[in-house]
């Protein structure tokens, strides 16, 4: 009887054993999305607006569901690190918005993303002077990191994900120079 | 005898402070007659009865993930979310049997027998399936329907009241009606979606003249 219950208990445990590693199968083999902020395909930045004290770069940056799922990016942000304690001569405020679907409001709308689809991002950065001269007081800003933020959930579990660009000062005052010389050539003041 | 007519009304963003009666009564009251039917879309009806949740609320239990693993990749089933949402209202053992159940009625050639059984599955709109600020929110079937179509009748003195789910591709429901409507025929009428999409904030739809239709 002893012997008869303890090889029930072990069939049934080896039933649940069985039926968990078939799971684990069917979702490995299923898998899930997988996105990734493809920081090698960045557009150069190019300022959209400036006047005497605010200038306005963008730049795109695609996101991409590599994985095997759809995926839901529920939200995204793009955050700048600009301690003042590293320049304190100008203000940076960013947006990040889905090209498709502009908004300028800061709100991300959730959006499925199918697998091996690209989403393209764009990252707009709002640089207003604290000294008065938009052109004098970016002479010497530093390379600045930002990382774009977003919160996606697929088969399984939401997660917080994140990618980082940069702006480098190099990549600042090409853009500026594109846009002085190119409103020059423009009539632009 | 006048004609058929849909005209969707315009709102505000409406939210878990207003009541859907009050609302339809505020941007459509003037319009309505006794001639005609209101309809209302259900996903507003259940954010104004507070019946949606964010997926953070949520803990998806086991039954949640191993059943969303045999759904496909469309519709609100798929994510774990909107699975376990589903189950905080029909009950995780109960869905489980019903999936259980409807597996083998497959195999045995007869579909759809797990929604039938489970309706917040099928009710349930997952994350991106209502307009901002909801789009980040699963928002449940509506509650007590057939009451607040009665409610809607005696507040507007409307012919009748509807709460339709209806989308772009071809498909109406009816899930709640005040008495003497034949949802099958309301249904045929909104299937061409006159909610638009979310975006056009069009949560309701008058039906003008039909009793002239169902007299004549």
């Amino acid at each position: 009887m002893f012997l008869l219950l303890t090889k029930i208990i072990a069939g049934l445990i080896l039933l649940v054993c069985l039926g968990f590693l078939a799971y684990w199968f069917i979702a490995w083999k299923q898998g899930n999305c997988a996105f990734v902020l493809q920081k090698g395909k960045r557009s150069p930045y190019a300022v959209d607006f400036m006047d005497l004290t605010h200038a306005v770069l963008t730049c795109t940056v695609p996101i991409r569901n590599e994985g095997k799922q759809n995926g839901t990016i529920m939200d995204a942000f793009v955050r700048p690190y600009m301690p003042e304690e590293q320049y304190d001569k100008v203000s940076v405020r960013a947006l990040l918005m889905d090209t498709a679907r502009p908004r300028e409001d800061d709100y991300w709308e959730a959006l499925i993303v199918e697998p091996k689809r690209t989403v393209e991002l764009r990252v707009k950065i709002f640089l207003t002077a604290k000294g008065g001269s938009i052109l004098q007081d970016l002479e010497h800003f530093p390379d600045m990191a930002m990382d774009v933020i977003y919160q996606v959930v697929g088969r399984s579990d939401w997660a917080y994900e994140k990618g980082r660009i940069y702006l480098t000062q190099d990549e600042l005052r090409d853009a500026l120079y594109d846009y002085t010389a190119g409103g020059r050539e423009h009539g632009r003041a | 005898m006048a004609e058929l007519e849909l005209v969707p009304v315009h709102t505000r963003i409406l939210t878990h402070k207003d009541n859907i009666v009050d609302a339809i009564k505020e941007y459509a009251g003037k319009d309505i007659t006794d001639r005609d039917i209101v309809c209302a879309a259900e996903s507003v009806v259940a954010i104004t009865q507070n019946r949606y949740v964010r997926p953070e609320e949520l803990s998806p239990c086991w039954q949640a993930r191993l059943m969303n693993r045999f759904v496909p990749a469309e519709g609100s089933m798929a994510s774990i979310y909107g699975m376990q949402a589903a189950m905080e209202e029909e009950g995780r053992w109960r869905m489980l049997f019903w999936f259980i159940a409807a597996a083998f009625a497959k195999i045995a050639g007869k579909n759809g027998l797990f929604y039938a059984k489970c309706r917040q599955a099928s009710l349930c709109d997952d994350v991106t399936g209502t307009m901002p600020p909801f789009d980040k929110c699963i928002v449940y079937g509506p509650a007590d329907t057939d009451h607040v179509c009665e409610e809607i009748v005696k507040a507007t003195g409307a012919y009748g009241a509807v709460i339709a789910d209806v989308n772009d591709l071809k498909r109406a429901a009816v899930l709640g009606k005040s008495r003497g409507l034949d949802p099958q025929r309301i249904a045929k009428i909104l299937i061409d979606n006159p909610f638009g999409n979310a975006s056009q904030k069009t949560p309701i739809v008058i039906i003008k003249n039909f009793r002239d239709l169902i007299e004549a």
